[in-house]
């Protein structure tokens, strides 16, 4: 269960003719409640592999499974987050939470309590009937966690979600979502650029270099949990970062 | 706010002192351009004395409402339909735009002789014109939609249907709402222009009427009072909008 990548390629064709591999036969198998990062420069094909995970894209080589399932069509036992909050700023927060509730058809009164409950932990208590426009940056991707989190999926797949928020806020959002995590055990798949905040997340962080995709190496996270952010000033980090950066820099192609 | 109520009204009153002094220097006779003067006797006879503008007013008023709802009605549900269904923007949507290209006003005889001199020819005009901006909006409009929601609605199992009505429609509102708006001006363009052509009633048939006499304050009056009904109407529509487009306030 998890998710199960086998050998999977991905190819895009260009618009002057001409096919590109972004993934190369890309293996990775991700345990029930496991936390992985996956880093790698721009352009080394990690939003593509999550773009297959959460059926956004068809036509691949390989496998790819999700909680036993092949991926390859839009399903509803996986929750996304993506780099900006894409929320609608015509319904308000609370609805807005409800949206996966509202599209796959369950009865949204039944959701109504949850929903509240996950804003009440993501510290949004008292903005449920506001709209969006209204939300700083960090509160909206908030709501998007919310709202990827609200129909209990099994597994969250999540693409560079801080990645357009200041570096206060960010390390702030790093500790909510451990603290959602600890607190709901899901198979998490995070993208990020980072490599503090992959190694300060993650229990394994894959290491990728770009064109074509491909894992360069994994590397284990063994810090304790809970982390906070003292856990980011200790030795065993830095070192863990460091070897990271190394896998990277291999490759020589780390910006 | 009260200084810039000062300054309006000062170009106002500017605007008009300059217009009756231009006048009454120039050798210009008042049967060709009235004094403002004589203008505002125009339009307290015709309001307040004799009140004989209301009944043109209403009449006006009631085609352009009417011709408005007809267009705006037909308009949406065919933008929805060209923009949605890619079958029929393969098919519609060069007519429409070739269609759109005819001066409508061009077609008014052809109504009149269709629809006859009473109300139908008015309201089938105003229809006509005020159409076209709404169904070139919606499809604009619901073009317009940001990709990476709908992606989004995709990704948490949105039907077609669904993303229509929580992504397509709401982003399409401001470009339907800037249609209406240039639609209930047309509306008014078209219903006068009718009355032209032929009417027995309604704020054009009058003017006809006034320019046979050569009533030229009379014309400038009616002038007035059809600018005022497109502000009015103007503001409708902008209000309505504000309520309905709530989100994009700031």
């Amino acid at each position: 269960m998890g998710i199960e990548i086998d050998q999977l390629s991905v190819r895009y064709g260009t618009i002057a003719g001409d096919s590109i591999l972004a993934v190369d036969r890309f293996d990775l198998s991700i345990p029930d409640g496991e936390f992985v990062a996956i880093v790698g420069p721009s352009g080394c094909g990690k939003s593509t592999l999550l773009r297959v995970l959460c059926g956004l894209m068809q036509g691949f080589d390989g496998s790819a499974r999700v909680n036993g399932t092949p991926t390859g069509s839009p399903r509803t036992d996986v929750g996304v987050v993506f780099q900006d909050s894409r929320l609608l700023p015509w319904l308000n927060v609370l609805e807005n939470v409800l949206i996966p509730i509202r599209v796959q058809g369950k009865p949204r009164a039944d959701y109504r309590a949850r929903a509240r409950d996950l804003l009440d932990t993501a510290g949004l208590k008292d903005f449920a009937l506001v709209y969006p426009n209204e939300l700083s940056g960090g509160m909206q991707q908030r709501v998007a966690i919310c709202r990827a989190l609200v129909h209990d999926p099994g597994t969250l797949l999540m693409d560079e979600p801080f990645g357009a928020l200041d570096a206060i806020t960010r390390e702030i959002m790093n500790l909510e979502l451990l603290r959602i995590w600890g607190a709901t055990g899901k198979t998490v798949a995070f993208v990020t650029h980072s490599i503090p905040e992959a190694v300060f997340l993650a229990d394994r962080v894959v290491v990728m270099t770009s064109r074509p995709g491909r894992i360069q190496d994994i590397v284990k996270v063994d810090l304790p949990r809970p982390r906070d952010l003292t856990t980011m000033s200790t030795l065993a980090f830095a070192e863990l970062s460091g070897r990271v950066r190394s896998v990277l820099n291999a490759k020589g192609d780390f910006h | 706010m009260v200084r810039r109520w000062a300054i309006n009204t000062a170009v106002f009153v500017l605007f008009v002192a300059a217009w009756d002094i231009a006048v009454r220097l120039s050798d210009v006779q008042g049967v060709v351009v009235p004094r403002p003067g004589e203008v505002l006797k125009s339009i307290i006879d015709g309001l307040v004395t004799r009140g004989i503008y209301w009944d043109h007013i209403w009449v006006t008023i009631l085609e352009t409402l009417a011709g408005f709802t007809i267009g705006s009605a037909v308009g949406l549900a065919l933008g929805v339909l060209v923009g949605e269904v890619a079958f029929l923007r393969q098919t519609l949507y060069p007519y429409i735009i070739a269609f759109q290209t005819i001066p409508k006003v061009a077609v008014a005889p052809l109504f009149v002789i269709w629809f006859g001199f009473g109300l139908a020819s008015k309201i089938a005009i105003a229809a006509t014109i005020s159409f076209f901006p709404i169904v070139v909006n919606v499809i604009s409009g619901l073009d317009s939609a940001d990709h990476n929601r709908i992606e989004m609605l995709k990704v948490f199992g949105a039907s077609k249907w669904q993303q229509f009505w929580l992504a397509k429609a709401p982003s399409a509102l401001p470009f339907l709402f800037a249609g209406l708006d240039i639609a209930i001006v047309l509306s008014i363009i078209g219903a006068i222009v009718a009355e032209f052509v032929g009417a027995q009633r309604g704020i054009g048939y009058l003017i006809m009427q006034y320019n046979f006499n050569l009533n030229t304050a009379g014309i400038f009056a009616l002038l007035v009072v059809l600018s005022v009904i497109g502000v009015v109407l103007h503001f409708v529509v902008v209000a309505v909008q504000h309520r309905i487009i709530f989100w994009q306030r700031s």
